[in-house]
C-alpha cells in the first residue's frame, strides 16, 4: 500500500477511528522560488549548478539580502526548508571574497556540530578552495588546537567551549576576533530558560572581547517555529534583528492525527500504555514498508519500542534505534541509511528532531507530547517529501499536558507556537558573567555589560575583593578561574555531583542537581532517575557536594514532602478584578524537605515512607501569585477551601507549560490560606530558579487564558475525583478536591466574563 | 643578614616613592637596590643586583656559562635547529622567569612580576621589574619589551607553555607589539629529557638532587599569588620580598641548570649516575650518535646498582652493537642476559635470529626458539601479549624445521 491507500484504510478501521480526538488535514503548498543573486561569488554559483540547484527558496534569497547589508538576522522555518543554506551562503561567499574573513558558528550540543560540520564540510569540498572549517570543543585534540585558533575560517563551537575554552584565552584567538564577520546561532529556540539567559551574557561578553580587537560581527540565526523568534533572538545577541519567517519552500499536503489511548482506570484516569499503542499504530505502517519515524520521550522508550516493533516485523524491514550514547559512526551510518532508503523504519528521541539529515519520511509518529507546540511541528515536520503526502500521528500519554493537547486540538492548531523566555540579567546569572568578563578584559569606568546598574555591581565585586579598582578601571584580582565554576546549564554555581557507585572502582559522575533540588531529588534513599535508569542515593555528602548512588531496579519512585515557606520582597505590578488580585514581584521562598514517600508507578500507591534530615534551603526568584476574595472564606469551611487552593495551584502547574516553553519542573507552587502579605487565601507560582527566569511575569500576564484552559481542561478529565493529571490525587486534595477547584474556577472567571 | 632584617630594611626604604630615578637606595650590600622607574605611561618598580662572574650558586660560578658554549651545544641543548645570530651567545641570551596572580593562566591571570637576567660587562644583572598595582603594568611593560627585543635567545624554565605566552597576552591586552625571540630553549624540556627518572623535574626538585643549592627560608610557588593580593590591599612592599627572593633564585638556578646541562653534554662530567648515563645514552641515540650511546650505556652497566635499569640498559646496549655490526658484543650481552635468568624471553629471540640469520646455524637457532618458547609457557599468565608472541615464536620454529630439513 501507499500513503493514499494507507490513509483510507485508517479511515476504515473503527477501532482505531474512536480513539481520533482530532483530524486535521493541511494543505500542500507550492514553493516560492527566486532566481540565485547576482552578487553571488561565480564559484559558489558553479557549485549550486552541479547540485542542481537554480533557484534558491525565496526565505532563502531574503536572509541573504539582509546579511549582506550587514543586518542581524534570525531565519525561522521548519524542518527541512534549507536553512543551513540561509547562512553558508554570505558566510562562504565573503570567505571567497577576503580569505582574512571568519566566521564562528554556534550550536547548543556538541553532536549538533560535528553534524553541521559534514554538511558544510560537503559544500567546501565542492568548491575546491581553501577554506578551513574546524570544530573546537571538548573533544578537539590538543595538538590541533593551535591551528585551529590561527588558520580556522570557520570554527564550529558550543556556547559552553565558548565559554570557558575561548572567551577567557582571547589572546590566543587574534586572528578569528579581528576578522569576525559573521556569527551564526543555530537552533535559537533552544537558547530560553536559564542555559538561553547565560548564552545571552556569553554574547554580551563575546561582543565585548570582538569590541577589543575591533570588529563587529552581524549575527545570522536559524530557528524553529516559536511564536516569538525576533525577540528571543535580539535579547539574545542585545541588538535589533531582522525576522524572516516567509517559509518559501514547498510542502505537501500532511494529515496530523491526535490519538487518544482508551482509559483502564478510571478512579486514577489512567489511559493504555501510549508506548504500547505507538508500537501497535507504528507496526500498520512498517508492515506496508511505509518509511516512519518514531520519536520518543526518553532513551529508554526509545529501546524499548524499538524492541517491541523489532520482535513484530517482516524480515526484510529494517528498523533502528537513534538516540545520544550511540557512537558517531554509528549514527552516521543510521543518517545515511534513512537518506538512502535502506532503513525503513526509526525510533528517535529528540536527538533527530533537530538539524540533522536524514532526509524525509512519509509518517511520523510522535509517543507522547513532545512538550511544546514547536517540537511538535518540529518532529512532524520529519515526515513529508516533496510535494508528497505525509501522515503524523500524535499518541497521547496520560500526563496533564498530553491530554489538555488532544483534548483541545483547536488550542494546538490555532494558537502560534510558545514564546522562548530568557532574562539575561537575572542577578545572580549577570552576577556570575561580570565575573568572567571582568576576568577577559578590565572593566572600564562608565562601560555598561547589559545593564545600566553594571557600575554598582561592580563595586560590590570590588568591595568582596573580586575585583580591583585602579586608575578608573576595574581589574580581576583573585586567583581563580570564575568560568570553571559556572555551567551555563543551571543558575547556581554550587551544584551537586551524582556520583554512580554502580560499579566497584570505577566511580563516574552521571549527573548534577542544583542545591534548591538537592532535599528533594537526592536526599538519603531517594530514587533518583537517569536516562530511564533508576538509582537509589546510598549516601548524601552535604558539604563534599556529593551523592553517592547505585543502580536499581524497583517499581516505585521517591516523593518528597516539601514545606514551603514564601514571602514577598518586593511587588512589580498588580491587577484588581472582580473576584481576584493578580500580582507579581520578588519573593524569597524557604523550604524543607521533612519526609518522602515511596509510589508505585502506574498505580500510585503509596509503598512506604522516610524521614529526609537537611537543612533548609532558601532563594529568591519571582513569583505569580493570585489571592481570592473573602467571600469564598465564607462560602467554604477552610479545610474544602485549602484543598480547593490545593488543588488549583497542582492544575495551574500542571497547565502552564503550555504557555511557558518550559518543563513542569521548571515552576513550582504552594498555597497560603491566609496570606500575611495579601491578607487573603493565595496561589502562588514561582521560577524554580534563582532570581528567577521570566516564567511568572509571563504567567501575570496570561492568568485569564491560563485559568481559562484550566477549567476546560479540568471538565474534561476524565478521572473521578482527581487524579496527578489535573488537581492532583484525591488522596491529596480530598475527596471534593477536583469538585471545589472546578467551583472556585467557575466563580473566578465568571466574575472576569461579566466585567 | 635574616629575612626579617631584609624585610625591616626595605620597608623603611619604603618612602622614597617620588618619582624619577634619583632615589637609589642601597639597602646593604646584599640586599636589594630598587628604584621607582618612570616613563610616559606611568611608574613601576624595579630591582637590580649585579652579580660578579666569580659567583657561585649551587655547583657552578656564573663564569661556567659561557665556557666552551658554541652554537652546537646551544642546539643540543634546545634540541632543535640553531638560526643565524650576529652577536656573541652569552652577550645575546636572557634568562626569564615570572611571578603571577594565578597558575591556570587565561587572560584574567597577570605576571606582577618579570625577573630577567644578561650579561653585560662582565657583570650578571638580575633585573626584577615588579608592578605594585595595576595601573603599573603598561609602564612596566613598555620598559621590558624593549630589553626583551634587545636579545634573540631566550632561556626559561616552562616558558613555552607557561610565562611567554602570558607575556604575550599581557602585552597584547596593553596594545604593545610582541617581541620575537629566534631562539628559545625552555630548559624544562632538556632537563626532562635527562631527568626523567626523578620523581619531579621541577626546579625545585633539580636544585636539590642535582645542583647543589637548598632554598633558605623559600616561598613556595603556590602561595605566591594570594600574597600579591594581600599585598594589594596593605601596599606593605616588604611582604613581597620573599617573592623576589624567589624569583631571583629561579633565574640564578637557570644559569646554574644551564651550566651544568651544558656540561654533561660536553662530556665533562666525570661522576654522572648510572641513570643519567643510561639517559644520555638515550639522548645519544636519537642523535643517531651510536658510538657515544655505546660508551654511555656500557658506563651506566658498568655503574648500575639497579637490576632493572642494568637490564634496560643491556637490552638497549645490545641494539645499539647491532646496529653497528659490533654482533660478537651483542651476542656476549645476550648470553650475560640469560644468565641472569629473566623472565624475558628477549635474549632468547635475539640468539635464535643471530644464528638464523647471521651464522645459518639454524639447529642452533631452534635451540633458543624451542627455550623461548618453554620460558613464554613458563610465564604465560604473566606475559600481556601472550598469544602475539607465542604465534611469533611458533611461526619462527616452524620455518627453522623447514630450513633444517633443507640441509
Amino acid at each position: 500500500m501507499n500513503i493514499e491507500q494507507m490513509k483510507s484504510s485508517l479511515l476504515n478501521r473503527p477501532k482505531f477511528m474512536n480513539r481520533i480526538t482530532a483530524w486535521k488535514e493541511i494543505e500542500g503548498r507550492a514553493g516560492k522560488f527566486v532566481n540565485i543573486p547576482t552578487q553571488l561569488d561565480t564559484r559558489i554559483k558553479k557549485i549550486l549548478e552541479e547540485k542542481n540547484i537554480d533557484k534558491l527558496y525565496s526565505h532563502q534569497k531574503i536572509a541573504y539580502e539582509l546579511v549582506e547589508n550587514k543586518k542581524n538576522t534570525v531565519v525561522v522555518t521548519p524542518t527541512a526548508s534549507g536553512k543551513t543554506l540561509c547562512y553558508n551562503l554570505p558566510v562562504l561567499n565573503s570567505i571567497l571574497k577576503d580569505d582574512n574573513n571568519r566566521a564562528l558558528y554556534l550550536f547548543p550540543t556538541k553532536a549538533l556540530s560535528q553534524d553541521q560540520l559534514s554538511g558544510l564540510y560537503e559544500l567546501i569540498r565542492a568548491l575546491d578552495e581553501d577554506i578551513k572549517t574546524y570544530t573546537y570543543d571538548g573533544d578537539t585534540q590538543v595538538s590541533a588546537r593551535k591551528s585551529i585558533r590561527q588558520a580556522g575560517h570557520i570554527v564550529i563551537t558550543n556556547p559552553d567551549m565558548l565559554h570557558v575554552g575561548i572567551l577567557p584565552h582571547h589572546t590566543k584567538w587574534i586572528k578569528l576576533f579581528e576578522n569576525l564577520k559573521y556569527v551564526v546561532i543555530d537552533e535559537v529556540h533552544s537558547y530560553r530558560g536559564v542555559f538561553g539567559s547565560h548564552v545571552a551574557n556569553v554574547i554580551r561578553r563575546l561582543k565585548r572581547i570582538c569590541n577589543f580587537y575591533g570588529s563587529n560581527p552581524v549575527f545570522i540565526c536559524a530557528s524553529a517555529t516559536i511564536d516569538n523568534p525576533g525577540e528571543l533572538s535580539s535579547k539574545l545577541i542585545g541588538e535589533e534583528v531582522e525576522v524572516v519567517d516567509k517559509n518559501g519552500a514547498p510542502a505537501g499536503p500532511r494529515d496530523f492525527i491526535f490519538y487518544n489511548p482508551p482509559v483502564v482506570n478510571k478512579e486514577l484516569g489512567i489511559r493504555r500504555s501510549y508506548v504500547l499503542e505507538s508500537k501497535k499504530i507504528a507496526s500498520i505502517f512498517l508492515k506496508n514498508k511505509i518509511k516512519t519515524i518514531i520519536f520518543t520521550r526518553s532513551r529508554l522508550r526509545t529501546e524499548i519500542i524499538l524492541s517491541y516493533l523489532r520482535d513484530d516485523k517482516p524480515q526484510d524491514v529494517n528498523i533502528r534505534g537513534y538516540r545520544g550514547g550511540y557512537l558517531p559512526n554509528e549514527r552516521r551510518q543510521i543518517e545515511k541509511g534513512l537518506r538512502e532508503g535502506d532503513i525503513h523504519g526509526v525510533v528517535s528521541t529528540n536527538a533527530l528532531e533537530l538539524g540533522v539529515d536524514i532526509g524525509q519520511l512519509d509518517v511520523s509518529i510522535l509517543a507522547g507530547y513532545p512538550g511544546t507546540i514547536a517540537s511538535s511541528w518540529q518532529q512532524a515536520g520529519r515526515a513529508g517529501r516533496g510535494q508528497k503526502r505525509s501522515i503524523s500521528i500524535l499518541i497521547a500519554s496520560s500526563s496533564a499536558l498530553d491530554q489538555y493537547i488532544v483534548n483541545n486540538p483547536e488550542y494546538f492548531f490555532e494558537q502560534p507556537a510558545e514564546s522562548a523566555l530568557i532574562n539575561p540579567n537575572n542577578l545572580m546569572i549577570l552576577l556570575s558573567h561580570i565575573k568572567c568578563a571582568a576576568f577577559e578584559l578590565p572593566f572600564e569606568e562608565g562601560e555598561q555589560f547589559g545593564v545600566e546598574t553594571t557600575e554598582e555591581i561592580l563595586r560590590y565585586l570590588e568591595e568582596n575583593n573580586v575585583l580591583r579598582y585602579k586608575s578608573g578601571k576595574w581589574y580581576w584580582s583573585a586567583e581563580r578561574y570564575p568560568a570553571e565554576d559556572i555551567s551555563l546549564r543551571s543558575a547556581s554555581s554550587d551544584d551537586f555531583a551524582v556520583v554512580d557507585r554502580t560499579k566497584t572502582g570505577s566511580p563516574r559522575v552521571i549527573g548534577r542537581v542544583d542545591y534548591f533540588s538537592v532535599p528533594t531529588t537526592i536526599h538519603e534513599d531517594a530514587i533518583y532517575i537517569h536516562e530511564g535508569k533508576q538509582y537509589q542515593v546510598k549516601e548524601l555528602d552535604y558539604d563534599g557536594k556529593k551523592a553517592y548512588v547505585k543502580e536499581v531496579d524497583v517499581n516505585f519512585y521517591t516523593d518528597a514532602n516539601l514545606a514551603v515557606d514564601l514571602s514577598i520582597l518586593d511587588q512589580f505590578d498588580k491587577k484588581k478584578l472582580s473576584k481576584r488580585n493578580s500580582e507579581h514581584g520578588e519573593v524569597v521562598v524557604s523550604a524543607q524537605a521533612t519526609m518522602y514517600k515511596k509510589v508505585k508507578f502506574n498505580t500510585h500507591e503509596n509503598v512506604g515512607y522516610g524521614d529526609i534530615n537537611l537543612p533548609e534551603v532558601e532563594m529568591h526568584t519571582t513569583a505569580w501569585w493570585m489571592s481570592l476574595d473573602h467571600t469564598f472564606e465564607a462560602e467554604l469551611n477552610k479545610k474544602v477551601l485549602e484543598n480547593a487552593l490545593l488543588g488549583l495551584s497542582n492544575l495551574l502547574v500542571n497547565i502552564a507549560p503550555i504557555y511557558l516553553m518550559c518543563d513542569p519542573g521548571d515552576i513550582n507552587s504552594t498555597v497560603q490560606i491566609r496570606s500575611p502579605f495579601t491578607g487573603k487565601p493565595t496561589i502562588f507560582i514561582y521560577d524554580s530558579y534563582p532570581g528567577g527566569v521570566g516564567l511568572s511575569e509571563k504567567l501575570f500576564r496570561i492568568d485569564y487564558k491560563l485559568l481559562q484552559s484550566a477549567y476546560k481542561y479540568l471538565n474534561k478529565c476524565p478521572c473521578e475525583g482527581g487524579c496527578p493529571a489535573c488537581v492532583g490525587p484525591v488522596n491529596e486534595v480530598g475527596m471534593n478536591g477536583k469538585e471545589k477547584t472546578l467551583y472556585l474556577l467557575k466563580e473566578v472567571l465568571k466574575g472576569e466574563s461579566e466585567g | 643578614m635574616n629575612l626579617r632584617d631584609k624585610l625591616n630594611k626595605l620597608e623603611k626604604n619604603d618612602t622614597t616613592r617620588e618619582p624619577k630615578e634619583k632615589n637609589i637606595d642601597y639597602l646593604n650590600k646584599d640586599a636589594f637596590l630598587y628604584k621607582i622607574m618612570e616613563n610616559e605611561h606611568g611608574v613601576y618598580l624595579k630591582t637590580t643586583k649585579t652579580y660578579p662572574l666569580k659567583y657561585k650558586h649551587g655547583l657552578y660560578e656564573i663564569n661556567k656559562f659561557s665556557m666552551q658554549l658554541d652554537s652546537d651545544i646551544l642546539t643540543t641543548i634546545a634540541n632543535t635547529n640553531y638560526p643565524e645570530f650576529n652577536r656573541e651567545i652569552s652577550n645575546n641570551i636572557l634568562f626569564i622567569d615570572t611571578e603571577t596572580t594565578g597558575l591556570m593562566g587565561g587572560t584574567g591571570t597577570v605576571s606582577f612580576l618579570i625577573g630577567i637576567g644578561y650579561f653585560e660587562n662582565q657583570d650578571f644583572i638580575v633585573e626584577q621589574y615588579l608592578m605594585r598595582d595595576y595601573d603599573e603594568e603598561t609602564p612596566m611593560l613598555i620598559d621590558i619589551k624593549d630589553k626583551l627585543t634587545n636579545h634573540d635567545i631566550v632561556v626559561s624554565f616552562n616558558g613555552k607553555s607557561f610565562d611567554l605566552p602570558l607575556i604575550k597576552t599581557r602585552l597584547i591586552l596593553n596594545r604593545l607589539k610582541r617581541p620575537d625571540f629566534k631562539l628559545h630553549v625552555d630548559l624544562l624540556h632538556s632537563a626532562r629529557r635527562l631527568w626523567s627518572f626523578l620523581d619531579s623535574c621541577s626546579l625545585n626538585s633539580l636544585e636539590e638532587n642535582i645542583l647543589d643549592f637548598e632554598r633558605m627560608d623559600d616561598i613556595p610557588g603556590h602561595l605566591i599569588p594570594g600574597l600579591y593580593f594581600e599585598f594589594l590591599q596593605n601596599k606593605d612592599l616588604k611582604q613581597l620580598v620573599p617573592i623576589l627572593e624567589h624569583n631571583r633564585y629561579d633565574i640564578l638556578s637557570l644559569v646554574t641548570l644551564f651550566s651544568h646541562l651544558k656540561e654533561i653534554h660536553l662530556d665533562n662530567i666525570e661522576n654522572l649516575t648510572a641513570h643519567e648515563l643510561y639517559q644520555m645514552g638515550r639522548i645519544r641515540e636519537k642523535d643517531k650518535n651510536y658510538e657515544s650511546c655505546i660508551t654511555y650505556l656500557e658506563k651506566s652497566i658498568k655503574n648500575s646498582e639497579q637490576k632493572h635499569l642494568e637490564y634496560k640498559a643491556m637490552k638497549k646496549l645490545s641494539w645499539q652493537y647491532k646496529r653497528v655490526d659490533r654482533h660478537q658484543e651483542a651476542v656476549q650481552i645476550w648470553q650475560a642476559m640469560i644468565k641472569k635468568s629473566s623472565l624475558d624471553i628477549f635474549p632468547y629471540v635475539e640468539m635464535a635470529k643471530f644464528f638464523e640469520h647471521r651464522e645459518k646455524d639454524y639447529e642452533k637457532a631452534l635451540t633458543y626458539t624451542n627455550q623461548a618458547i618453554e620460558l613464554l609457557e613458563k610465564n604465560r599468565v604473566i606475559t600481556n601479549n601472550y598469544k602475539k608472541e607465542r604465534d611469533a615464536l611458533e611461526h619462527r620454529k616452524e620455518r627453522l624445521i623447514k630450513k633444517t630439513c633443507k640441509r
